[in-house]
């Protein structure tokens, strides 16, 4: 996207947009990139984002895998340049979404997951979502407090209690 | 900066879409007593620090993508995590889609729980002895919306000794299902007998859509 800077809105692809952080950095991108969020793309319609969209509740580095995100998926290469590929195939996808959520760990992956609710983008959501899932996926109660630093603020009884309560859930 | 009405209308269209995920919305949050958040703090502080090198950023997350997070797990999973932390002990009550899988779903607790589900998905195993966990399920659920029937090969039948076969009352009510989905292979014999059932308890065959595996 950085080549297209230069030409901000008369390049073939459509406008372009400007998406500012929380942090002050200035992402251009063009309108099907960043029509992804439905935040955005209501924008778009509404016809807001002339002077820059600015996104307060997303840092910019947490911006930058977000806007990363919306340039793979928006099949859109060939609107930053002529000889590139049309669209990524679906292979590239596949591993560009792996590699990103693998990498993705407490807190990025969390403010990742607000971005992407903020932004209303639900591929995006879902994908970081389907990630929480997997690490707690197969872990017991103890494991899971473990893994996300969640404090057990039941007393014993309270627990045993609960546990009691939804036994079903717990034999095994 | 110069014109910042631009950016002052983000925030308002922000503001306005917070939660726009409908398909959780409605969730009704069992309101806990808030003497009891304070008597949870003053514990908390008698406590040793028990987690103090990592923050707890899975519970600060709004109720609406826990939920989401939840339906990626399986039914009992999602039910373990009451106890975690008060935080967590209510909130799979609200799930409102659940991904049930029989090998770890006792139908009769299930029946207790009273949890209302908004999306269901089942697979073959809930078939056996002539749709009783369908039927169950389909009782047990009346704010259903989308309900999903993935007919593979699942291993069902270790389960079969457990489910019962005969229900007295066959009925259900569901008036706000709005879209079947089967996926299951190309000549898969039960499809007629899902798509007769339906149609039966009064669906129209266009809201029931069947998707081969490709």
């Amino acid at each position: 996207m950085a080549a297209a800077a230069a030409e901000a809105t008369t390049d073939g692809g459509g406008k372009m947009i400007i998406l500012i952080s929380a942090d002050g950095k200035r992402f251009e991108v063009t309108e099907a990139v960043a029509s992804q969020s439905q935040l955005i793309s209501n924008m778009i319609e509404d016809d807001c984002t002339e002077n820059g969209v600015r996104l307060p509740n997303v840092d910019g580095d947490i911006l930058t895998m977000v806007v990363d995100y919306c340039n793979m998926h928006a099949g859109d290469a060939a609107a930053a340049g002529d000889t590139m590929k049309a669209s990524s195939t679906e292979e590239e996808l596949k591993k560009f979404d792996a590699e990103l959520v693998q990498a993705l760990e407490n807190p990025v992956l969390f403010k990742l997951i607000l971005a992407a609710n903020f932004l209303n983008i639900k591929s995006l959501l879902d994908m970081t979502c389907q990630r929480v899932a997997d690490m707690m996926s197969g872990k017991t109660p103890e494991q899971m407090r473990e893994t996300f630093s969640i404090e057990n603020d039941f007393t014993p009884e309270e627990e045993a209690a609960i546990r009691q309560e939804n036994a079903w859930a717990f034999d095994d | 900066m110069e014109k910042t009405w631009c950016a002052r209308d983000a925030h308002a269209i922000g503001a306005g879409v917070p939660h726009a995920h409908h398909l959780f919305d409605e969730t009704p949050l069992r309101a806990w007593p808030p003497w009891r958040g304070v008597l949870a703090v003053a514990r908390r502080k008698v406590k040793t620090p028990a987690h103090a090198a990592g923050m707890d950023w899975i519970s600060d997350l709004p109720d609406e993508i826990l939920h989401r997070i939840m339906s990626f797990l399986n039914a009992r999973q999602a039910v373990q995590t009451c106890v975690l932390s008060r935080r967590w002990r209510n909130l799979w009550r609200t799930v409102p889609c659940i991904n049930a899988d029989c090998k770890e779903f006792d139908f009769f607790g299930f029946r207790r729980s009273e949890v209302e589900f908004k999306s269901l998905t089942l697979g073959h195993w809930c078939l056996h002895g002539n749709f009783y966990t369908l039927i169950v399920f389909l009782q047990n659920s009346p704010r259903l919306e989308k309900l999903t029937l993935i007919l593979g090969n699942d291993h069902w039948k270790t389960f079969e000794a457990s489910i019962g076969d005969k229900l007295d009352e066959r009925s259900f009510t569901c008036e706000h299902i709005m879209s079947v989905k089967v996926r299951c292979s190309e000549d898969d014999p039960m499809v007629s007998g899902v798509v007769n059932f339906f149609v039966n308890s009064g669906m129209s065959s266009a809201q029931i859509h069947i998707k081969n595996w490709s």
